[in-house]
């Protein structure tokens, strides 16, 4: 079997590895939130929450968001082409979903840069 | 596989559900995002700020609404990936399993997370 590498197929290639990235990334943040019941002092020096505060983990964080970003509005795009007849001009879709979330990535990346 | 075995094994229920907990999920996601990232008190994110939000039951049952959501969705995601390359009838029986038994324990994981947390702050 060979892949077309068109626009539906990439799109639909980075839906599964963004989805993977959020699923491991939801299996960290449960196991870390998990200590919060152990009281403030232990949480706060627990190991992997004095991680989580490393300058380092921002461009983490920037690439957590821009899953979560490109995740969500090409999930709406996949929404509208199944149930809306958006199927004609999911391509047009894919740039406007792309576009949205440009902006809405530059809009959060700045507070979290600006927290270094 | 014949062609009208999808809606007879019950995929195309999961297939719906997977785009209605979706859009659920941005909206959450949106909300939760926002709440706990972007409008953190001068002093940044801290403990008690957290715990404070969390003291209130209707932010424990936002939380559990969204982890039930996430957990649902995200292993659903999963599984939906692996019907595509493992296609022998006790493998899948296996990764059903390893996924139910993940999802419990995210869901337990979390649950004893938010439902007692912010009482005894």
């Amino acid at each position: 079997m060979r892949y077309r590498w068109d626009l539906g197929f990439v799109a639909w290639l980075l839906m599964r590895v963004s989805g993977v990235l959020i699923v491991l990334f939801l299996l960290m943040h449960l196991f870390v939130l998990s200590h919060l019941g152990l009281g403030k002092e232990a949480f706060e020096g627990f190991f992997f929450v004095r991680l989580a505060d490393q300058p380092i983990n921002k461009l983490l964080e920037l690439g957590l968001i821009g899953c979560l970003i490109f995740h969500g509005l090409n999930g709406i795009r996949i929404c509208l082409v199944d149930f809306a007849g958006g199927v004609f001009v999911q391509k047009k879709l894919f740039w406007a979903a792309m576009g949205t979330g440009a902006a809405i990535f530059v809009a959060a990346a700045i507070p979290i840069l600006s927290h270094l | 596989m014949r062609a009208d075995q999808g809606i007879q094994s019950g995929g195309a229920i999961h297939w719906l559900l997977q785009r209605v907990t979706g859009i659920c999920l941005v909206v959450l996601i949106a909300v939760h995002t926002v709440i706990a990232h972007y409008t953190v008190p001068q002093g940044g994110l801290s403990y008690e700020w957290v715990a404070s939000r969390m003291a209130y039951p209707l932010w424990k049952l936002f939380y559990l609404l969204f982890l039930l959501l996430c957990i649902y969705h995200g292993l659903n995601g999963i599984w939906m990936i692996t019907q595509d390359y493992v296609h022998k009838g006790g493998w899948r029986v296996a990764i059903l399993g390893a996924l139910l038994m993940l999802g419990l324990l995210m869901a337990s994981l979390g649950g004893l997370t938010i439902i007692p947390f912010g009482i005894r702050a």
